[in-house]
């Protein structure tokens, strides 16, 4: 039974095969580096030649007096940016569905793709420019409005929403397109269908759009939850300041600064291990959540 | 339960590979126990058998590995790059033979991936390396001694160059043995803070030199409310500020007028203390926050950084800014060059009392050269350095080859091709004063170096109209230049520097990066207004609970080490 | 579609069109804000003037960089890069989302498989073990380093396998009646039927391989090897100013011209943003349907 099992099933091990390979060797060999999260690393002493001081590290850092307000920082960011992240997108390409101009159509789509590709060292420079709350386009069209300047990237309050808005604006186009490939999959006969029954467009896009993207966004959604502690370094990097760090500091910068003033792999390596440990917490349960709620199997 | 065991046989698979890496990693690393105390003993003989020539050729040919940057703005003549240059080929006729393991752009690019060649043990025979990288390399016991080939190799000229900077030294030596060649800078040049000043506003608005801080506030108040470039909009301010505050010339400056000196450890009652903490501190940030509130400061500066910073004073929004000597080259060149009317003057930062203040300045070593331990001529680095001061500011220089070509009217500086790069800290002082010399003899017979002479002529062409963009050399280096007044300043020992130098102390080391962000946070708040100047008082005890009493103590033990 | 639209439909319509068109409109400003940067000259750059408009028009900035020797091979070591990355990692994607699409009864071990992809992407070792597995596999300063540790897209995987799941099984079984192979059902069946799936992996491997900057800077010996985003990486981050000497200074103001890096950043992006209009043709509905007719 097993045998006959495997002779019918072999080819598909040997076609994932290469990829476990490549997998083994560029991934999963120096995940032994983890274990510098649990040593004092000394370079030239190597991994195993290094002191072992168990959780120290995480000690280290969580008695540091400014972590607690990271953490806070990190996940209140990271949240609001998983949360925008999914809905702006799905929202974008579900308007787009409804165009019937090709033309405008793939004209918007490609518009919308073209801030993914600037890096955020550009964009930091325009955004202080087009931010400020004395010359700001931005505050300049809020003024037509009567509301007072806003100092997006200089104040606390404020700070975080900036950083969510830019991120969004910057990638929502871009994730838009995995959102229109469910959609061109999903089955036109469905809609002829519904069509010769006399279902609206809105009833439509509830009964059949929806539900055929469903799986994309479910997968889209467990996916990004294990970024809760990601806020996104390049982007904090190069928007912050002293005069937001209260709320904009976040634990990749942290890190970066403990790894400027002195090497210190094995407490980057600690916090990179609890990031991973999180992850794997929130996308183990969002996994079990939407096979056992939705049916379905992500991966 | 399907999925915990699942995640069991992962965990479990994970581990096994875990398990045959230590095997293999343990045999790797078993000789990098040997400490700093044998490196460099096999080596004296070496040194001891050779005749010691400072500029001496290898008979048989040496190979010596290496790794450097390129800066973004390094050029090459044609047909020329970094493996095939005057350098390489002169390197080449001494019998050095130059290998590079790798190059990389960038001076930060680099620094990363030295840490990254030091972490996984993959180092060149020779390289630049920062303080922190000297220190890790010098724990592990992984340089080369270079104590008796400095004593016998070096040039009389290395030697007394090593002496000007009298910390220079000992920042590289490390339990008595000399670890590294040290990279002078002339830092004051580079960092020391002036007050530059839009004296076309001064003049239009009629206004008296700045005499003392006071003058400094009154001639901000009047850039920011009397309109100075008349265009019938209040959109000018006072004075430019960068976010870096206590970190930056820009703000430095400002802090050095009512005698603080934040960032660097200074001497107090014979004991080393942190310069951040000090109630002149205090002081300052109170008179800023005063300042701010009075929109004489920039508004948005806590957001800018210093490229940003210029683009307000290239704009003609901000009269007023602390900064270094070459602010002329950059950023003021691009204004003049568009519009000829306007005028920039530097004046000796004021004291708050009147008068003239000290300022402050880095360290002239940032970097070091050194050797990895087992280099079979540990002399090399220090030839390397012998011939650089030789050909570029020695009595038998060869500036116009090996320092400065000027190829189709485009000047190259060559000799950032070369391995190491060791200069006098004073070198812009004595090229200012050489050049006021030789203007006011009109001849460039006293001018020591061929550098400074390429200097002077571009100094004749401007002032007889054919060059213009002689300007900025001219207003950093000419007869009432900003350089000019800092040796001043340096003749009346008002430029002090970091007392405390070399590589971090080990409290440092685990709380710098905290300590920092709270010094920063706590300077930008207060001058926003955000926080009272009183909340000084509780960053001070804040500070010291946090690990800086710890590193005021191990400072001090350094210093009584020294 | 046959009907008459409604009035409420018209209006939404409406307020769609202008709704998105300006939302486009709003992305695609920075990007002319860089073009009009590339045009002007650099006296109002740096003065901040050049807003959507180039001011003081002139293509000095486009002289210097077309004539770049360095710019031009990074441009050239980035194609070939993009063309041998996303073919092999196309190729990976697609070996290793077709099997773990079957259900476990057809594929033991399936969920296991999928599990042991999935925690590549939350654990690694950091970037120094990392650097030395490449190392030690002998990559470093060859154009493999850029394309094979990264070349198993676990995102990709996921994604693609969710659409391959999506299309019918009657398909699948007709071809294997035919006495047709695994090979033959993902090359005929899979692989033809979920071209929107494809252009979206695809796409995202392109992108992914052009703006990757890191991995050559870490990798490469040579600046001469490096691809063009990481060449532009070091054009655009700014040497810090706080420690420069006065001769330095000057030599970092010569390189500081902002038209220059704009001219470099616009041209070095051209290239991929024509990628997305030609990949659109595949986001075309209904090739499932058609073929389950034939």
């Amino acid at each position: 039974m097993l045998a006959k099992k495997f002779r019918r099933q072999w080819p598909l091990h040997l076609m994932i095969l290469p990829g476990v390979i490549l997998v083994l060797i560029y991934s999963y060999w120096p995940m032994v580096g983890i274990a510098m999260a649990f040593q004092k690393f000394t370079p030239f002493k190597g991994l195993f030649g290094s002191k072992w001081i168990g959780l120290d590290n995480f000690h280290y850092v969580f008695a540091l007096p400014e972590t607690g307000q990271i953490i806070w920082n990190t996940i209140f960011i990271s949240i609001m940016k998983i949360g925008a992240g999914l809905i702006a997108p799905i929202t974008i390409s579900l308007l787009l569905n409804e165009l019937r101009n090709e033309l405008i159509k793939r004209g918007v789509q490609t518009l919308i793709y073209l801030p993914h590709f600037l890096s955020w060292v550009i964009l930091g420079g325009i955004l202080i420019d087009i931010l400020s709350p004395t010359n700001g386009i931005v505050n300049q069209v809020l003024g037509w409005f009567g509301v007072e300047p806003i100092f997006f990237l200089g104040s606390n309050k404020w700070f975080p929403y900036t950083l969510v808005m830019s991120d969004i604006w910057k990638e929502f186009g871009f994730s838009t397109i995995v959102y229109l490939a469910a959609l061109s999959s999903i089955n036109p006969s469905l809609y002829e269908a519904a069509t010769v029954d006399g279902a609206s467009r809105w009833k439509q896009t509830i009964h059949i759009t929806l539900p055929g993207m469903m799986p994309i966004v479910i997968l889209m959604a467990t996916l990004s939850l294990g970024n809760v502690l990601n806020a996104g370094f390049d982007q904090v990097f190069n928007l912050y300041s002293p005069q937001v760090y209260q709320s904009g500091d976040v634990l990749d910068t942290f890190i970066y600064r403990i790894g400027m003033q002195n090497a210190q792999y094995g407490v980057g390596t600690a916090v990179g291990f609890f990031k991973s440990i999180v992850s794997l917490v929130f996308i183990t349960t969002s996994y079990a959540l939407a096979s056992k709620f939705a049916n379905y199997r992500i991966f | 339960m399907k999925k915990s065991k699942l995640g069991l046989s992962t965990l479990v698979m994970i581990m096994a590979f875990s398990l045959v890496l230590s095997a293999c990693g343990t045999g790797n690393n078993a000789a990098s126990n040997q400490g700093a105390a044998d490196s460099g003993s096999n080596n004296e003989s070496v040194v001891n058998n050779e005749n010691a020539d400072p500029f001496g050729k290898y008979d048989s040919p040496i190979e010596l590995s290496a790794i450097r940057y390129v800066s973004e703005s390094t050029k090459f003549p044609n047909g020329h790059d970094i493996n095939n240059n005057v350098w390489m080929d002169f390197y080449k006729s001494l019998g050095i033979n130059v290998n590079y393991k790798w190059i990389v752009t960038g001076q930060e690019q680099y620094e990363s991936k030295v840490n990254i060649a030091i972490a996984s043990n993959d180092l060149p025979d020779f390289m630049e390396v920062n303080e922190e990288q000297l220190r890790q390399l010098a724990d592990a016991g992984q340089l080369a001694d270079l104590t008796d080939a400095f004593e016998k190799y070096a040039s009389d000229d290395l030697k007394e160059l090593m002496s000007i900077e009298n910390n220079a030294l000992p920042s590289a030596t490390f339990d008595g043995k000399l670890l590294a060649i040290p990279s002078t800078q002339p830092v004051i040049g580079g960092s020391a803070p002036l007050l530059w000043v839009r004296e076309d506003w001064m003049e239009k608005l009629n206004l008296p030199d700045p005499q003392s801080f006071d003058d400094v506030v009154a001639i901000a108040q009047a850039f920011q409310s009397q309109d100075p470039d008349g265009n019938g909009k209040s959109d000018t301010y006072g004075i430019g500020l960068t976010k870096d505050i206590g970190l930056a010339t820009t703000s430095l400056g400002l802090f050095n007028s009512f005698e603080a000196y934040p960032g660097i450890w200074i001497e107090k009652d014979g004991k080393l203390e942190y310069g951040s903490i000090q109630p002149e501190v205090k002081e300052t940030l109170t008179k800023l926050q005063e300042m701010y509130k009075n929109k004489l400061i920039d508004p948005e500066f806590g957001v800018k950084d210093t490229i940003k910073m210029f683009e307000s004073i290239t704009s003609h929004k901000i009269g007023m800014v602390v900064g270094p000597s070459w602010y002329p080259a950059w950023p003021f060149w691009d204004m003049v060059k568009e519009d000829e009317s306007v005028k920039w003057k530097s004046y000796p930062i004021p004291s708050v009392d009147g008068g003239t203040a000290t300022v402050q300045m880095p360290f002239s070593v940032s970097h070091y050269y050194v050797l990895t331990k087992d280099y079979e001529h540990p002399e090399v680095i220090v030839k390397l350095a012998n011939l650089y001061y030789q050909k570029l500011y020695s009595d038998e220089a060869e500036f116009d080859t090996y320092g400065q070509v000027i190829v189709d009217e485009v000047s190259i500086g060559v000799n950032k091709y070369s391995l190491v790069e060791v200069v006098n800290p004073n070198k812009d002082l004595i090229r200012q004063q050489e050049l006021e010399e030789a203007l006011k003899t009109n001849s460039d017979a006293a001018i020591s170096s061929s550098e400074t002479k390429i200097m002077f002529k571009e100094f004749q062409t401007f002032l007889d109209g054919t060059n213009p963009a002689g300007w900025s050399g001219y207003v950093a280096n000419g007869p009432d230049g900003s350089m000019r007044q800092l040796r001043e300043l340096n003749d009346q020992k008002k430029v002090i520097s970091n007392s405390f130098v070399g590589a971090p102390t080990e409290t440092m080391a685990d709380r710098k990066a905290t300590l920092d962000k709270l010094e920063q946070e706590t300077f930008v708040r207060i001058i926003l207004g955000e926080a009272s100047p009183d909340s000084f008082d509780d960053f001070v005890s804040n500070w010291k609970k946090l690990g800086g009493d710890a590193i005021t103590e191990e400072v001090n033990e350094w210093n009584a080490s020294k | 579609m046959h009907i008459k639209p409604s009035l409420s439909r018209k209006i939404f319509m409406a307020c769609n069109y202008t709704f998105l068109i300006a939302l486009g409109l709003l992305c695609v400003l920075p990007m002319v804000h860089i073009l009009a940067l590339s045009f002007s000259s650099k006296g109002p750059a740096t003065a901040g003037m050049v807003g959507l408009w180039p001011v003081d028009f002139t293509l000095s900035s486009y002289e210097y960089v077309l004539t770049k020797p360095q710019f031009l091979k990074a441009m050239w070591i980035t194609v070939q890069r993009v063309v041998l990355g996303t073919s092999i990692s196309m190729l990976l994607t697609l070996l290793i989302a077709y099997p773990l699409s079957k259900e476990a009864k057809d594929f033991a071990f399936r969920t296991q498989y999928a599990w042991f992809f999935v925690f590549t992407t939350l654990f690694s070792g950091g970037l120094i073990p990392r650097y030395m597995t490449i190392r030690d596999t002998g990559l470093i300063d060859t154009l493999w380093a850029l394309v094979i540790p990264g070349a198993v897209a676990v995102f990709n995987v996921i994604l693609l396998l969710n659409f391959f799941r999506g299309l019918p099984k009657e398909l699948e079984e007709a071809s294997f009646i035919d006495g047709g192979g695994y090979m033959t059902s993902l090359w005929r069946i899979y692989a033809p039927l979920s071209l929107p799936a494809m252009a979206t992996v695809t796409l995202f491997t392109v992108v992914g391989q052009w703006n990757e900057w890191f991995d050559g800077l870490l990798l490469m010996n040579t600046p001469e090897k490096y691809p063009l985003s990481s060449y532009l990486q070091t054009v655009i981050v700014q040497e810090n100013l706080t420690k420069v000497t006065a001769d330095q200074a000057a030599m970092l103001a010569e390189v500081s011209n902002r038209t220059f890096k704009a001219a470099q950043i616009f041209i070095g992006a051209l290239p991929i943003l024509c990628v997305y209009p030609f990949l659109q043709r595949f986001f075309v509905k209904g090739i499932v349907m058609g073929s389950v007719k034939e």
